[in-house]
């Protein structure tokens, strides 16, 4: 479970840093990381962090209450998390330099 | 290399338990375990695995050191809530009596991140008590150190 996956890309081509082949496994991302292309081209915003990175930030669960959250930097993908509340997705906007809702 | 960092909160501890990520180095892999003492039931709450990246530990350093010296100005300062990237905990520094950088305390609330159901929220669990600003002092060194040495082996 922990140890880093295989995969270097999702099935869109989009390269996944050393950091995301570990994480996304963690935060629930199933291989072959289909939902990380999803969040992106499905995104309902879309933002930029203060280091530049971009966050796709996608509504989700049954009543669309929650949030997936992909964070794309210069090298690939960074992270990506699933099923955010709004306040912790509000809370990650402050610490990291971005408006959660533009 | 692992190393170990602790904040004595008083009527708390927040123990974390780091590793080197086996892919990126940027990354550590940490356990953060909070726990009371036997007067208090001797309870103690593990995280779940998480990622701390050593970027946001120099960012935690920042954000205690500055709140210390905010509280010698406005003792009502509550600071905002602080989380790292991976949300494997937060932590608030909330208003206190600080005289000076090395003296006082402050009202410290930590929650940590124990995991997730199936489609559910992630669930937080915590504690609030003061912590001795010299407490805070010990672990920021502690976290600068740790923060230095993962970058010295990269």
């Amino acid at each position: 479970m922990d140890d880093a996956s295989d995969v270097s890309t999702t099935p869109k081509g989009r390269k996944l840093t050393e950091h995301a082949k570990e994480s996304l496994r963690r935060h629930g991302f199933n291989e072959p990381f289909a939902l990380v292309d999803d969040v992106i081209d499905n995104a309902t915003r879309t933002t930029t962090q203060a280091d530049g990175a971009t966050v796709y930030i996608q509504r989700s669960g049954g009543r669309g209450k929650k949030y997936n959250v992909v964070i794309e930097g210069e090298e690939g993908i960074v992270t990506g998390l699933r099923n955010l509340s709004k306040h912790e997705l509000d809370n990650l906007g402050k610490n990291y330099g971005f408006d959660p809702h533009p | 290399m692992t190393a170990q960092c602790l904040l004595d909160a008083g009527g708390y501890q927040v123990t974390f338990a780091f590793h080197n990520g086996r892919a990126s180095r940027e990354y550590l892999d940490a356990v953060v375990e909070l726990s009371l003492p036997a007067e208090l039931g001797a309870v103690a709450v593990k995280s779940q695995p998480t990622f701390i990246a050593v970027k946001d530990l120099q960012r935690l350093a920042a954000y205690l050191g500055e709140h210390v010296a905010a509280l010698q100005r406005d003792p009502d300062r509550d600071a905002p809530l602080f989380v790292p990237l991976e949300l494997g905990f937060q932590l608030q520094a909330l208003s206190g009596d600080v005289d000076s950088d090395n003296d006082g305390e402050f009202t410290l609330r930590f929650m940590i991140n124990v995991g997730q159901p199936a489609e559910g929220s992630r669930v937080y669990v915590g504690a609030e008590s003061t912590v001795e600003v010299v407490r805070i002092r010990e672990f920021i060194a502690s976290l600068e150190g740790i923060a230095s040495e993962s970058s010295r082996s990269r």
